[in-house]
C-alpha cells in the first residue's frame, strides 16, 4: 500500500511538472509542447541535483513501464478517420509505413557503422600507444 | 458515467490481456497496442458507441501521457554519463532522421497524388503525437489526422523494428535506440525499453531531438509544398 501511495504522490509531481511545462509553454510561444519542456526541465534539476532521482524514481518508472497502454486511447482515435483510408486513401498509410522504416534503418545503420568506426580507431590507437 | 468507468476499466484490462496474449504468441502482429485497438474500434463500432462517449474514461489514461513524457528524463539522467560522449553522434542521427522523415513522407505521398491537407498532415509523423498535431496546425494540415499518421509510425516501428535490426545487423544499445526514438517517437521508445534501460534512454534523447529539429524545419518544408 505504502509503494502505490509513493508512486501516486510522484506521478503527481511528474504531473506538475508537465503543467508547469505547459504554461512555459503557453507565456513563450515556443513550438515545442509543454510534456517535452517538462522532461527537459526535470533533466536540468536532476543534473543540478536540485531534485534527488529518489523523489521520482517508482513514479517513473511505473509510468514508463506502462507507456504503450497510454497510447491506446488516443491511438482508437483512428476511428474517426477511418473514412480517409478508403481507397486511394490507404497509400497514405503506405507512406507513413514505408517513411518509417526508411527512418529507422537508416538511423540506426548510421550510428552503428560511425560507432563501429569509432571503436576501429580507438582500437588501432590503443595498438600504436 | 458507466459508459467512462467502463472504458477507463475496460482498456486497461483488455491491454493487460493482449499482453498475456503476447507473451504466449510472441509475434509483432499480436503487440498489446495493436490488438488492443483493433478489439476496442471494433467494439465501438458494433456497439455505435462515438468515440467522444469512450474518450470520457479514456482520457483519464491520455492524461498521464504528459506526465510519462516528463519521466523520460530519469532515464536520460541515469544513462547520462554513457550517453554524453556520444552525444554528437546523436544529434546528428537524429537531424539526420528527421530530414529523411519528413522529405520521404513528402514525397512519397506527392507520388500517391494524395491532397494537400493529407501531406500536411502527414509531414511531422515522426514526432511525437502532442508536437505533430502542432506542428500540422502550423503548417495548415488537420492535426488529428497528423495524430493517425504519427500512430501508424509509431506502431509500424515498434512491430517491425526487431525485424529491421536483425536485418541490418545493428546491436549496439545507441543506434539501436535512435533507430526507435528517431522514427517511431514515444511508442518506439516503449518498445526501446523493452531492450533495456540504456536502449530507452538513447531512444528518449533521439525523439527529443527529432521533435526539436521537426518543430523547427517543418514550416521550411511544408514551404516546398506551394
Amino acid at each position: 500500500m505504502m509503494m502505490y501511495a509513493r508512486i501516486a504522490i510522484q506521478v503527481a509531481l511528474l504531473f506538475g511538472i508537465s503543467i508547469a511545462g505547459m504554461f512555459i509553454q503557453r507565456l513563450t510561444h515556443l513550438q515545442v509542447p509543454g510534456s517535452m519542456i517538462g522532461m527537459i526541465m526535470l533533466f536540468c534539476l536532476l543534473r543540478a541535483g536540485w531534485m534527488k532521482p529518489e523523489w521520482i524514481r517508482e513514479g517513473s518508472s511505473f509510468l514508463l513501464r506502462n507507456l504503450t497502454l497510454l497510447f491506446v486511447p488516443g491511438t482508437v482515435g483512428l476511428i474517426q478517420y477511418l473514412h480517409l483510408f478508403e481507397g486511394k486513401g490507404i497509400l497514405s498509410a503506405a507512406a507513413a509505413l514505408i517513411s518509417t522504416f526508411l527512418v529507422m534503418s537508416l538511423s540506426a545503420w548510421m550510428t552503428e557503422k560511425s560507432l563501429e568506426r569509432k571503436a576501429a580507431k580507438s582500437g588501432r590507437e590503443g595498438l600504436e600507444s | 458515467m458507466i459508459t467512462s468507468v467502463l472504458s477507463f476499466a475496460g482498456t486497461i484490462l483488455l491491454f493487460n490481456g493482449m499482453k498475456r496474449v503476447h507473451k504466449l504468441l510472441p509475434t509483432p502482429l499480436l503487440l498489446p497496442i495493436v490488438t488492443s485497438t483493433a478489439i476496442l474500434i471494433m467494439v465501438l463500432l458494433l456497439t455505435g458507441t462515438a468515440y467522444e462517449a469512450y474518450m470520457e474514461g479514456g482520457e483519464f489514461i491520455s492524461m498521464l501521457l504528459g506526465p510519462a513524457v516528463v519521466a523520460l528524463a530519469f532515464p536520460l539522467h541515469d544513462q547520462w554519463d554513457r550517453l554524453k560522449k556520444h552525444i554528437l553522434l546523436l544529434a546528428g542521427a537524429s537531424l539526420a532522421g528527421t530530414l529523411i522523415g519528413l522529405f520521404s513522407g513528402m514525397y512519397m505521398a506527392i507520388l500517391f497524388g494524395m491532397d494537400s491537407e493529407i501531406i500536411r498532415s502527414l509531414i511531422p509523423k515522426s514526432v511525437t503525437a502532442p508536437i505533430a498535431m502542432d506542428i500540422a496546425s502550423m503548417i495548415h494540415g488537420i492535426p488529428a489526422l497528423a495524430a493517425v499518421y504519427v500512430m501508424v509510425a509509431g506502431i509500424s516501428g515498434s512491430m517491425f523494428g526487431p525485424f529491421l535490426m536483425r536485418k541490418l545487423l545493428i546491436q549496439n544499445p545507441i543506434a539501436v535506440g535512435i533507430g526507435y526514438g528517431a522514427a517511431s517517437h514515444g511508442v518506439g521508445t516503449a518498445r526501446a525499453l523493452e531492450y533495456g534501460e540504456q536502449e530507452g534512454a538513447v531512444s528518449s534523447a533521439a525523439m527529443t531531438f527529432s521533435a526539436i529539429f521537426a518543430s523547427l524545419l517543418c514550416p521550411h518544408i511544408a514551404a516546398l509544398l506551394l
